[in-house]
């Protein structure tokens, strides 16, 4: 911002002088009449007497000070003064008023003389002298100015695209002016439209008498008068199985978008939406087999809660296989993942101890930490000095009144975060904890199975080892092609939490065909099923990745996340982009997912991409085509594109 | 203009609604819509500039008397109401009192009261309705008036 500042001036600056210059009230303007009168008459002497008055007016629309009248044209040696003086000030000559001077002189000798116009002076006043000065020079000025303006731009015109682990999002400042602007004309239009129907609604008669409303005040704004306008973009029902390719259900809407209805038609469309990471999501010739004969076997449900009668000898291999995949003692796992961490950390953390969150940490950990009673602290999205800023003032202070020490504090960061696509600095975040003895608790929902030599998440790709952190939780959605979520820690935790969780003591348990994909992925992934289709897996989403993020960027987009990371967003900023996107996308047979306030801050609407195992180069090639004629059309290439290398042999342009 | 980059930094605010404020560019935003709304006014009226900025300060005194200190809570339901008992002023920067955007926001409504009086010459009747918006609003951002309402108006219940 430091450096866009002075630009801003100077451009404010030349924009209020241009506009000055061509609305200052340039109507008001002296303008001075004057009449001399000359009579002369003759005297018996044969001598001439001159008699003169000068009648001076102000024609215009500003009144004059210091008005001068002085008439020297008539020379001491012809003419005597007789009657008055040949000059004459006035302090103020107001607009529309008249004022004369008459004098008379005698001729001294018998000439012909020829006369000269008297000399009238007047003042303005400084401010509007100052004023005549803007109109005069203000258009050189503005000029000048967009001249400076320019020439300093031109040493900031491109940057280079920020290198992918930058922790600061780079936006072009006319989008960011733009887009305040778009989402206050929305508001305003919103506001228009819900004051008329304030108004419509008052004539008509409601038979809710002495019922309270259902939302207070403003709280379904934003639902009713933004989201319901481009809802054709979200919750888009699909008709198979979510794979590299799926169908799409379409969807026709006769009210502007208010209610939409599902028709039988479906559209074959390339997946980049779904968290299928290894490409389970569809089905597997190890897996499916498996699952299938323990759906024969234990039917669809458990019908009971883990401490009832819903724990099968699968939740017992479940917990193990998870708890060695992960690389900690002991595992507990829970039907749903979102229900994992908001019913664990009411359980960990109570009223005097203290949750320090990451900025943008998933809503399932807010509402957790919401739960719990305790305090919140938030610290800067991945800046582990600031971190460090957080604890040190919190443990010097304490707890909010009384200031007694902390029981517990408890540090939760994310493995990847889901909507940057950036992985976590856990190291130094370990080391400030355990410098600082609080507790560490690593959401590893996108990042277990996706990332990492052998898949088992963070932790091994940035070489920290699991003792070090003292919870792991993780989900089963996103690489395992199943439902649910578990919690691995030391065993006397797991045993702790055995007891005391409401997740395990009154939810059902987790669906025993689900468990059993669980299991036969884990041994996929580790290589235990005799084939080797795990690495090929693990490579082949690690190149997807890399290669589609490069591609991306040197087309000239957006992209944040780092490298290996398999999610990438995609930077839109404007509002009205986001459908835009989006439907041209569907249009093309593309599907994308696109995410805007308030999943994401006001600004930073983005296209979030998810690369699976399961898409082939050929896949990848072509939604690279259909992303980078969208972008054109939509106006998303904020960055300049690198040129392309093409190869003259042959008709395939081969993508350097 | 060519191609200006600023770096966003993400805020730790955890309101949706107020975290917006905190991003590179607002400020110049809410400035440029003043002064393009003050063009506007004057090709629509066609009036002296004075009663241009006249128009514009008193508009902008009931755009923001409405927003910032009258319509409390938020426009979304995800926060589950722990914000419903604030108004958009006092839920800013967390409540933090007299904070860089909070000056700024002071300073907006005084600035345009001198430009409406200035280029109406202070003449009566425009110098008074100027007077009372720009009193009503300085008051308004008083830290001492945080959560303070005056004769149970905009009270809850």
């Amino acid at each position: 911002m430091a450096k866009a500042f002075p630009s801003t001036i100077i451009a404010l600056l030349s924009m209020i002088f241009i506009c000055s210059s061509a609305f200052a009230d340039s109507g008001n303007s002296p303008f001075i009449v004057a009449h001399k009168r000359v009579s002369l008459s003759k005297l018996n002497s044969d001598l001439e007497r001159v008699s003169v008055s000068i009648d001076i007016y102000n024609a215009g629309s500003l009144t004059v000070y210091d008005v001068t009248l002085t008439d020297d044209s008539w020379a001491e040696e012809v003419f005597d003064s007789v009657i008055g003086n040949t000059s004459k000030t006035w302090e103020r000559l107001d607009s529309g008023s008249l004022v004369s001077h008459s004098f008379e002189l005698e001729s001294k000798v018998k000439t012909v003389y020829y006369g000269a116009p008297a000399l009238i002076t007047y003042r303005i006043p400084t401010k509007l002298k100052l004023q005549r000065l803007l109109v005069k020079y203000g258009s050189h000025i503005s000029v000048a100015l967009l001249i400076i303006l320019f020439a300093q731009s031109r040493r900031l015109r491109s940057p280079p695209p920020p290198p992918a682990n930058s922790k600061m999002i780079t936006i072009p400042y006319l989008t960011a002016l733009t887009t305040y602007f778009s989402y206050g004309l929305l508001f305003a239009f919103g506001q228009l439209r819900d004051f008329f129907r304030k108004i419509l609604d008052w004539w008509s008669k409601s038979n809710l008498q002495g019922y309270a409303p259902i939302c207070l005040g403003l709280e379904d704004f934003y639902i009713r008068r933004l989201y319901l306008r481009i809802q054709d973009c979200f919750n888009r029902p699909i008709s198979s199985s979510p794979d590299a390719w799926f169908d799409v259900v379409e969807r026709i809407s006769n009210d502007n978008n208010k209610t939409l209805k599902r028709t039988t038609r479906v559209t074959r469309c390339l997946n980049l939406g779904s968290y299928n990471y290894l490409g389970f999501a569809a089905a597997d010739e190890y897996c499916t087999p498996r699952v299938i004969e323990s759906l024969k076997k234990f039917y669809s449900s458990t019908c009971s809660t883990r401490v009832d009668g819903g724990t099968t000898t699968l939740h017992a291999e479940l917990e193990e296989c998870v708890a060695n995949f992960v690389g900690k003692p002991a595992a507990v796992v829970f039907g749903m993942g979102y229900v994992t961490n908001s019913a664990i950390l009411p359980v960990l953390m109570g009223k005097g101890s203290l949750i320090i969150s990451d900025s943008l940490n998933h809503n399932s950990i807010v509402n957790g930490a919401r739960g719990s009673g305790a305090t919140i602290r938030v610290f800067q999205h991945n800046t582990p000095s600031h971190l460090e800023k957080v604890l040190r003032e919190q443990i010097a202070e304490g707890q909010p009144r009384t200031h007694r020490p902390w029981k517990k504090i408890i540090v939760v960061v994310e493995g990847i975060y889901s909507m940057e696509g950036e992985l976590c600095k856990l190291p130094e975040i370990v080391s400030i904890c355990k410098k600082y003895k609080a507790y560490v608790y690593l959401d590893e929902a996108h990042s277990i199975g996706a990332v990492g030599k052998t898949g088992r998440g963070v932790c091994e790709l940035l070489g920290v080892d699991t003792a070090d952190v003292d919870i792991m939780m993780g989900t089963f959605t996103k690489s395992f092609g199943s439902c649910g979520g578990y919690i691995a820690g030391s065993k006397e935790l797991i045993q702790y939490l055995k007891y005391t969780c409401p997740a395990h003591l009154y939810a059902t348990s987790i669906s025993p065909p689900a468990a059993q994909q669980i299991i036969s992925s884990i041994k996929v992934i580790l290589g235990e099923d005799g084939s080797s289709r795990g690495a090929q897996k693990l490579a082949k989403i690690r190149e997807n990745s890399n290669f589609f993020r490069s591609e991306l960027q040197k087309m000239g987009f957006e992209v944040l996340g780092d490298n290996d990371s398999p999610v990438m967003p995609i930077m839109l900023y404007n509002p009205a982009k986001i459908p835009a996107f989006s439907r041209e996308c569907l249009r093309r047979n593309v599907a994308v997912v696109t995410v805007a306030f308030p999943a994401t801050p006001l600004l930073l609407a983005r296209a979030r991409i998810c690369i699976s195992a399961a898409h082939t180069r050929e896949d990848l090639v072509k939604a690279l085509e259909v992303i980078s004629s969208v972008g054109d059309l939509v106006g998303i290439k904020y960055f300049p594109a690198e040129p392309k290398k093409q190869q003259l042999e042959g008709d395939r342009v081969k993508l350097e | 203009m060519a191609n200006l980059y600023v770096r966003a930094v993400m805020p730790t605010d955890l309101n949706r609604n107020t975290e917006w404020f905190t991003y590179p560019g607002v400020w110049t935003t809410y400035i440029l819509i003043l002064f393009f709304s003050w063009l506007v006014v004057l090709s629509v009226f066609g009036c002296s500039p004075g009663i241009a900025w006249t128009v514009v300060h008193l508009s902008h005194f009931v755009v923001t008397y409405q927003f910032f200190h009258w319509k409390k809570g938020t426009p979304f339901a995800d926060d589950q109401g722990i914000y419903n008992r604030l108004t958009w002023w006092e839920q800013i920067d967390n409540g933090k009192q007299l904070t860089r955007n909070r000056k700024f926001l002071t300073v907006v409504p005084v600035v345009l009261y001198l430009i409406a009086s200035h280029t109406t010459d202070y003449q009566h009747p425009m110098l008074f309705f100027n007077t009372l918006a720009v009193f009503v609003l300085v008051v308004a951002k008083f830290p001492h008036m945080h959560k303070v309402r005056i004769f149970g108006i905009n009270a809850d219940q």
